[in-house]
């Protein structure tokens, strides 16, 4: 069996490219941001129901972000040079993903589960089945905003970035939408993990932007160096955190 | 002229931390590992300043240059780090200090010695990630304020590198360039309404690690923050820009006075002047050339030696009455006064080349600051002298204070009296490093 080019991969994703891969990236840019603080209330008994919890979508969004990140830069990019940042992003998700389950079985197992589920639950409001913080709600709105923004930019080409190719206006949309959704990730959390999230989604963004304006090798390293630190930054303060007060290394 | 020497600072740096992480579980071995680490490092410099021309390497096909102004820069960041570890051998600052300090030390000398300054940056915020664990340094509550000291810091070094762009694409003559600059100055300086850091790392984070990521790191960010700016002079020129960072110096500093006088603890104390302090320091921003750097290195000088002496004697316990308890206060409120930048302390020779420059265009501006320098004294003078400087329940862990650790700090003390006695000095070096 021969195994597939990078060229082979982008022809068969050849439908996914342009402006489905902006759709894919903003739509999941946003569940990563706005999943937090939000959950589905199980009642199990009377006088206590469980929490499940929305953030582990988190993890799959970003790594979603960061494929349809990878079609994006293919646009712009050397395939070989587009290629290395879109296994920098799987890798990135992979560590958030690892970080996101420490977490929360370092804080499980701080207190018991039904325990944890009610004491997280102050100050949360229910609809239904449904619970959230007023913070999620402001985060909604925002990320809300941030994604009309995006489509407002994909309507007008040209608005803010006039240098970018007509053929490629969709990328205007893709850079500012992930720079917005970030930029809302990153305000609306004092956690160090959905903000670090927040803070990777406006670095994808970023490194869109600056892969259109300075494609050199020079940047790709320097970018890859960049994201890579923050994530292993984000991964390292969201477990110091969560840590119980008073823990000493 | 091809050399070695470039690349042996990058690799020596991390040699040692791994070498300090291997041996952490003794402190004082670490720190002296740490201590024969930077002397070399000291001394490579050294022999650099000695050989014709600039050393240069080529590492990947980029070529790191040692200039001058990255020898005498380097040259600080090693004596500075190296008396953070002299504090690390007297008194734990936290468990992977060394280690720590030592590998920021790679980073930060790459992001002198290599061009472009796009890859210059994204090597900083290597530094700002290690310096960001540094300042969490084992304690969950100093994690949230690290995190958020990270998180301003990239986010100014990304702007940066949208400058560096714009000025390598001929794009820097936007409107939005002055605006870009200012938060990005704002942003990497900590001044209003970028402060939200500085509160919760007073609180929480080691006091030496204070000294590290907020007294030595900050070099090598204005050295990279103020090139970038002098190649933008018109929009550094630009009304917007200079109005703007006046207005958030004036602001940081009533604020910080106003923040000081609630506060009845050295930690609560020492937010409100590291916001004063950090308010000052983006003034230098306002002074092109060597002049801005220069002003920006001797108010860097002064506040690591201010923290240097506010570490001590946070670190010393606070319940003896004896004469290492007044000493502790001394060192203490010294330290504090000279981050606020009094007369007679060494953030004097800072502050007023910082108050200088607002005066020169808002004579108001500068009595404004100069009232909150007065409150804040004042606010000092309140602070208790036997008040516990520390997390609750770590003074009863402290250990008991020796002979030598006394020498050290009377030595420190003396070296900063001579700095606040002859503000010149201090000037004069800053004047000399930024060439």
């Amino acid at each position: 069996m021969e195994f597939p080019t990078i060229f082979d991969l982008l022809d068969r994703l050849a439908p996914l490219r342009g402006e489905p891969a902006v759709v894919i990236a903003l739509l999941a840019a946003a569940v990563a941001v706005v999943v937090w603080e939000i959950g589905l209330l199980r009642r199990r008994a009377p006088a206590e129901a469980a929490l499940v919890p929305f953030a582990p979508l988190a993890f799959p969004a970003l790594l979603l972000v960061y494929l349809a990140g990878g079609l994006l830069l293919f646009d712009v990019l050397d395939p070989r040079l587009a290629v290395v940042y879109l296994l920098t992003g799987v890798v990135i998700a992979i560590i958030m993903t690892i970080t996101g389950a420490q977490t929360r079985r370092s804080r499980s197992s701080a207190t018991s589960g039904g325990e944890s589920a009610r004491l997280d639950r102050a100050g949360w409001r229910t609809i239904g089945p449904l619970a959230f913080t007023d913070r999620a709600l402001l985060r909604l709105a925002l990320a809300a905003v941030a994604l009309l923004g995006g489509l407002w930019l994909a309507r007008t080409p040209g608005t803010l970035l006039s240098f970018v190719p007509a053929e490629q206006a969709y990328l205007e949309a893709a850079i500012f939408g992930l720079g917005g959704l970030g930029l809302v990730g990153l305000t609306v959390s004092a956690d160090p993990l959905p903000a670090g999230i927040g803070l990777l989604l406006f670095l994808a963004g970023f490194v869109l932007f600056y892969s259109l304006v300075d494609p050199s090798l020079i940047m790709v390293v320097a970018l890859i160096v960049l994201q890579l630190t923050v994530a292993l930054v984000v991964a390292y303060l969201a477990q110091a955190w969560r840590r119980p007060v008073g823990v000493r290394e | 002229m091809e050399s070695r020497l470039p690349f042996v600072l990058l690799i020596l740096p991390w040699v040692a931390a791994v070498v300090a992480l291997v041996v952490g579980r003794w402190r004082r071995v670490a720190a002296a590992v740490g201590l024969v680490g930077v002397a070399a490092l000291a001394a490579l410099v050294v022999l650099a300043m000695s050989l014709p021309g600039d050393p240069t390497a080529t590492v990947f096909g980029r070529t790191l240059t040692l200039t001058p102004l990255a020898r005498g820069l380097l040259l600080l960041v090693y004596v500075l780090v190296g008396g953070l570890l002299v504090l690390h051998w007297f008194r734990p600052v936290s468990p992977s200090f060394a280690a720590s300090a030592l590998a920021a030390l790679s980073p930060l000398a790459a992001a002198l010695l290599i061009a472009p300054p796009g890859l210059a940056l994204a090597l900083l915020a290597v530094a700002l990630g290690l310096l960001a664990g540094a300042l969490y340094g084992g304690r969950s509550e100093a994690a949230g304020a690290a995190w958020r000291a990270f998180l301003l810091g990239v986010l100014g070094l990304l702007l940066l590198l949208w400058v560096a762009w714009a000025q390598a694409a001929g794009q820097a003559s936007g409107a939005a360039l002055p605006l870009v600059l200012l938060l990005a100055t704002l942003l990497l300086l900590g001044g209003f309404p970028f402060h939200v850091a500085l509160r919760g790392l007073a609180h929480w984070s080691p006091p030496g690690a204070l000294a590290l990521a907020l007294g030595m790191g900050p070099v090598v960010v204005v050295a990279l923050l103020f090139g970038l700016l002098d190649l933008a002079p018109t929009a550094r020129a630009a009304a917007e820009f200079q109005t703007a960072l006046r207005g958030s110096a004036v602001l940081s500093a009533l604020l910080a006075a106003f923040l000081m006088s609630r506060e009845r603890t050295w930690r609560g104390v020492l937010g409100g002047a590291l916001l004063l302090d950090a308010g000052g320091l983006t003034l230098a921003a306002l002074a092109p050339g060597a002049a801005g750097l220069a002003v920006a290195l001797a108010a860097l000088i002064g506040r690591t030696l201010s923290l240097l002496l506010i570490a001590l004697g946070l670190s010393w316990p606070a319940s003896d009455a004896g004469q290492a308890g007044r000493l502790r206060t001394v060192l203490l409120l010294y330290g504090c006064l000279s981050l606020l930048g009094l007369p007679l302390t060494p953030g004097f020779a800072g502050r007023w080349a910082q108050l200088s420059l607002l005066g020169a265009a808002w004579p108001w501006a500068a009595a404004v600051v100069l009232m909150a320098l007065g409150v804040a004294a004042w606010a000092l003078w309140r602070v208790s002298p036997s008040s516990e400087g520390d997390v609750a329940g770590e003074a009863g862990s402290l250990p008991a204070l020796q002979v030598g650790e006394r020498i050290a700090a009377l030595i420190l003390l003396g070296l900063a009296a001579l700095l606040g006695l002859f503000p010149g000095l201090l000037t004069a070096l800053a004047a000399r490093l930024a060439g």
